[in-house]
């Protein structure tokens, strides 16, 4: 049960921060259009 | 509609027209780093707060670097929160001792996001699921944070009209300190000094368990009320202490606490248009900006008003009498105070759903077809009308792009705004800002209206997604298509009726309220950017002016016309056609 919480966890953050860093990456993209 | 109804609302607008200027030109002041009346006992607070972060006042910075900075924010703001919420069970100030079950990873990633991004989307019933620490440490100081954050980027977007081949924007790190030292924690702190002198709680005592007249036992929660509330209007975060919001007599227990809580909302989204104008040199282009979301809000206000105060023909036909009377309001009362009546719930609807505040002080599922369709629709124009506290402000500025853009194709003329060229990559950036918003709106309802899931899934034990719905038809399409506007416009006010707490939900509905944040401002700041680094063109006779009556219908029409050709099909399928069979 532990491990499964863990990894929902683990997922969840992954998501966010993917998307952090997807912005940054969009970010750039704004700057060289 | 009564004459007390309408001079209530005409009271409350002469209220924002009086603190619109003073607002503007203090935050005027703040963000061009005048001095204030608040310096003095401010200002070394401020110099500390550098000093401990390794904040360069003076160091100025490009948007990508601005953007970066709010991007580190933003993700250190989140971890933070999602751990404070997954670990409640084991920190202090939890007397009701919620422990991490009822806090899974999905409802804390939604809610961590949610106060993030400024929106306050609340799966969550706060009185029964979150700690008194995490409802201060990290839903609290989001709402500060992320307000604070709004502005900053707003007070950027400026920084691209008012400067002149200038590669900076500002600095974000001393925009969020100002805002959060300056402007949010004054005001928070009369508001909530207020509240409790109206009688809103603010304790850390236990839930009270009372005996009710009739020998049952009822739990009255308790907590520190006053203090969050105060900051929710201030910054148009709109998350409650209780699930019932503002229609919750802790919350907001009198009518003068509801028309203050109003005025809370708009002091700063309108204060902000005279920033605009004063900090571009022409105050006059505030008040064009000012003008045209005032136009927006009381057209939101009568139709509302209007579709409330006629109630409901079916229930007429049944006899029940819908005329105002001496004895009772007449019009529709399902879901609504009776404390605040229909006009100052229709008012407050309005208002809460023009800007991103997202509180609520009656259910907006019970409204009318119409009446529901004014908050619905108040969002998907972005939230321009006075809008979220700085968020407002910079999609006002994207609207004003696009309505100089149109104005140019109609003349043939290059487009000008604030004596800035708007060429090809400011159009660019505007686009890509409103084709995301509202691509996640209508993408993620229209997956949601038709997925199916296996019952006693993961994503959503229900089975399909609308299995989570209350109501069939039209109206439960309304339920689903309000969600996704609520999260992507950063609102957070719940049409109710959607049972949005599964994982499904509380990930599509997270990912919207990103969406909604990010991909809305880094394409702003972008344009900030390009247009802080262009010269200045002088004004001729051939200029298109931007501060009269004319551009402020061409910028209402822009609004109104992207609003509307974007998303009458959906409306159509939801509150349009309810309308129709209502009172058919």
């Amino acid at each position: 049960m532990l491990k499964l919480a863990l990894m929902l966890d683990t997922l969840y953050v992954l998501i966010a921060v993917t998307f952090f860093a997807a912005c940054w990456a969009f970010t750039k993209a704004c700057d060289r259009l | 509609m009564s004459l007390a109804g309408v001079a209530q609302i005409l009271v409350y607008l002469a209220i924002l027209i009086a603190i619109t200027k003073p607002m503007g030109l203090f935050m005027a002041r703040l963000f061009q780093g005048e001095r204030t009346f608040l310096h003095p006992v401010l200002r070394p607070l401020e110099k500390l707060t550098y000093k401990l972060c390794g904040v360069r006042e003076d160091a100025e910075q490009r948007w990508t670097q601005y953007t970066a900075s709010l991007l580190s924010f933003s993700v250190f703001s989140f971890l933070f929160a999602y751990v404070l919420q997954r670990a409640q069970g084991h920190l202090p100030l939890n007397p009701q001792n919620f422990g991490t079950p009822v806090m899974p990873p999905d409802l804390a990633f939604n809610t961590a996001v949610s106060f993030v991004t400024n929106t306050n989307w609340q799966s969550y019933s706060g009185e029964s699921t979150m700690s008194n620490l995490v409802q201060m440490a990290a839903l609290t100081v989001q709402n500060f944070a992320s307000g604070a954050a709004g502005v900053a980027v707003a007070i950027a977007v400026v920084r691209g009209f008012a400067r002149v081949q200038f590669k900076t924007l500002g600095n974000f790190w001393v925009d969020l300190t100002r805002a959060t030292l300056y402007l949010f924690l004054p005001l928070s702190l009369v508001g909530a000094l207020f509240l409790c002198s109206q009688g809103v709680v603010q304790n850390f005592h236990p839930n009270t368990v009372a005996k009710t007249v009739e020998g049952a036992a009822q739990t009255i929660p308790q907590g520190p009320v006053a203090s969050q509330e105060a900051i929710k209007m201030v910054g148009t975060n709109g998350g409650g202490f209780f699930n019932a919001n503002s229609s919750h007599p802790f919350e907001n227990p009198t009518p003068l606490t509801n028309f203050v809580q109003m005025i809370m909302i708009f002091c700063i989204p309108a204060g902000l248009t005279y920033t605009f104008g004063k900090m571009v040199g022409d105050t006059r282009q505030g008040w064009a900006l000012f003008g045209a979301a005032s136009v927006l809000f009381v057209a939101g206000v009568i139709v509302c008003y209007a579709a409330e105060q006629a109630g409901n023909p079916m229930l007429s036909k049944l006899g029940v009498e819908s005329h105002a009377t001496a004895t009772q309001s007449g019009g529709n009362m399902e879901g609504k105070e009776v404390r605040f009546g229909i006009a100052t719930s229709a008012l407050f609807a309005t208002i809460t759903t023009d800007a991103s505040c997202g509180a609520i002080n009656g259910v907006h599922d019970s409204f009318t077809p119409l009446g529901g369709l004014v908050p619905l629709f108040n969002i998907m124009t972005g939230e321009v009308i006075f809008g979220g506290v700085g968020a407002g402000l910079y999609g006002l500025v994207l609207y004003a792009i696009l309505a100089v853009f149109i104005a140019g194709l109609m003349v043939g003329r290059t487009p000008e705004y604030l004596g800035k060229k708007i060429e090809q990559k400011e159009v660019k950036m505007a686009m890509l800002a409103l084709v995301a918003t509202a691509a996640s709106i209508l993408v993620f309802s229209a997956i949601s209206a038709v997925i199916p899931f296996a019952k006693d899934s993961y994503f959503n034990p229900p089975g399909a997604a609308i299995a989570n719905l209350t109501n069939p038809g039209a109206h439960g399409f309304s339920e689903m298509l309000y969600a996704f506007v609520s999260g992507t416009g950063n609102n957070g006010s719940a049409f109710a009726g959607l049972n949005a707490n599964t994982p499904w939900y509380n990930l599509t509905i997270g990912l919207a309220m990103l969406i909604g944040r990010f991909l809305f401002l880094i394409p702003l700041l972008a344009a900030a950017g390009s247009l802080a680094a262009k010269k200045k063109l002088a004004t001729t006779s051939g200029t298109f002016p931007t501060h009269g009556p004319l551009f402020i219908g061409l910028l209402v029409g822009t609004i109104l016309i992207v609003g509307a050709l974007t998303f009458f099909p959906a409306l159509s399928l939801g509150p349009l056609v309810e309308h129709f069979l209502m009172w058919s």
